[in-house]
């Protein structure tokens, strides 16, 4: 058996290491702000991990979604909550040693089964040898789209996506639902906040000369998924996540001038109508429900390039929905629901 | 004694994603306070994330964005790309993986207001009162 050295072991053995200390750290700390900042670590550390594994389309995301905005809206949420935890009752101790043992004994267990595993990155594994060969293969003659990523996603699997894209929607709905009711009560506790001027200079100026560049680079990411890792996902992360910094360096209101409340719903919902709209389209030219070749009469082009286009419509679609989600999700969680002062 | 290095190198990835589930496992059930149990659910996510990427990894094989020869042919063949199926359901998990998160944290900051606490034993106490 020949080993290929081009896989750097030690490199991931050293980062996986270091992903379990992670792990342990941040369920261990007493304190939750140091937690959702050990949690962030560990997304960029999966990141690299990602990296390495070729799947750079995840790796992007992870780092835009996992440890830029998971982070803030935990930190978001850590201010409305008691930060330091209290010490555990004497008592549980033995609940958790049991829990423990039955943990390592059914770990052990997997473990054990990982024997029947094919080897990592082995080429002849079955998960690589039946239908994804034929993806690669196919892809680019049926779609034009060399980024096969954002052709199966997409494309083959866009109906997946589509309601992909609905949950994520439909959660930042459930967050509004769930922290907009504010008793008279809890109200008073609002108005304990500090009040943030964002009289900060450096910040300011970092913020304004980076949030253009950001939104620049937000629309290339989008546009170029057929040639390079992005698409709609990652792209609207970094649209969101910009707005989102405008309020950090600010304060919630500042941003919320630009992007209104009402303009994120409305961003919310157009994504995700889109998305549906260019499905309707095709069904009602007489093809299946987003089968994109439908538009290659509309378009003037042929089959093949019509559904590239249907690719990069859908795509913003999904761009539109969750830039909009992201937004609304640290607008309400950050607010505590009243959108009155952010993180 | 290569054999034994051979076998490491071929499952420590499946090994770290198991180690990584049961961590968060562990957090999930053992710890008292609902934020440390969501930043279980969030490990314990990453980790079935990280098996599945795992399954799709070829040795010598790129990212799977085809290339083009010099006469702008395409390169098609598939032992030189990785696996593009597990890319694409675990980007889709990350972003709903998020929703979830913000879901969670919005019922936490609730929890909080109505119950004062989230501790979960106190919540349990104040429940009964």
């Amino acid at each position: 058996m020949v080993w290929d050295t081009s896989l750097l072991w030690q490199f991931d053995i050293l980062i996986l290491l270091m992903m379990v200390i992670c792990a342990v750290a941040a369920l261990a700390l007493d304190g939750l702000i140091s937690s959702a900042i050990v949690t962030g670590v560990y997304s960029f550390l999966i990141c690299l991990m990602w990296t390495h594994m070729m799947a750079v389309d995840v790796a992007f995301t992870e780092a835009a979604v996992g440890a830029a905005i998971s982070t803030v809206i935990f930190l978001g949420t850590a201010q409305y909550i008691n930060r330091w935890i209290k010490a555990d009752r004497p008592g549980e101790q033995g609940i958790k040693q049991i829990t423990l043992v039955i943990a390592v004994i059914c770990a052990v267990m997997m473990l054990a089964a990982t024997r029947d595993l094919p080897d990592w990155a082995d080429p002849a594994s079955p998960a690589s040898t039946h239908l994804s060969p034929g993806f690669i293969r196919q892809g680019y003659h049926e779609t034009a789209t060399p980024n096969v990523v954002t052709a199966v996603l997409a494309d083959y699997r866009s109906y997946d996506t589509m309601f992909e894209s609905v949950v994520v929607f439909a959660a930042a709905l459930v967050v509004m639902v769930v922290l907009r009711h504010t008793s008279h009560k809890h109200r008073k506790v609002l108005r304990l906040r500090p009040k943030r001027e964002g009289r900060d200079t450096v910040l300011r100026g970092a913020a304004q000369s980076i949030i253009p560049v950001m939104q620049i680079f937000a629309l290339y990411v989008l546009c170029h998924g057929h040639y390079s890792p992005g698409g709609g996902f990652q792209g609207g992360v970094i649209f969101g996540a910009s707005f989102i910094l405008l309020a950090l360096c600010y304060n919630l209101k500042f941003s919320m001038n630009r992007f209104r409340e009402h303009a994120v719903l409305w961003c919310c919902a157009g994504g995700v109508l889109l998305y549906a709209g260019i499905g309707a389209v095709c069904l009602a030219l007489g093809w299946n429900f987003l089968g994109y070749e439908a538009l290659a009469r509309f378009l003037g082009v042929t089959e093949v390039m019509a559904r590239s286009h249907g690719i990069l419509a859908v795509e913003v679609g999904v761009g539109i929905t969750v830039m909009a989600v992201m937004v609304s999700l640290y607008y309400d969680l950050a607010s505590g629901g009243d959108l009155e002062e952010g993180l | 004694m290569d054999d034994l290095f051979y076998f490491i190198i071929a499952k420590y990835n499946y090994w770290a994603s198991l180690v990584l589930l049961f961590i968060g496992l562990y957090g999930m059930i053992v710890r008292n306070n609902l934020m440390k149990k969501i930043i279980g659910m969030v490990i314990f996510q990453t980790a079935i994330l990280l098996f599945i990427v795992s399954i799709g990894v070829k040795r010598g094989a790129t990212v799977p964005i085809i290339e083009f020869s010099a006469d702008k042919q395409p390169l098609l063949e598939a032992s030189a790309y990785a696996n593009p199926l597990p890319h694409v359901l675990i980007l889709t998990a990350i972003v709903v993986g998020v929703a979830v998160l913000g879901v969670a944290l919005a019922l936490l900051q609730k929890i909080q207001r109505v119950h004062g606490t989230i501790e979960e034993d106190e919540i349990l106490e104040d429940l009964r009162k």
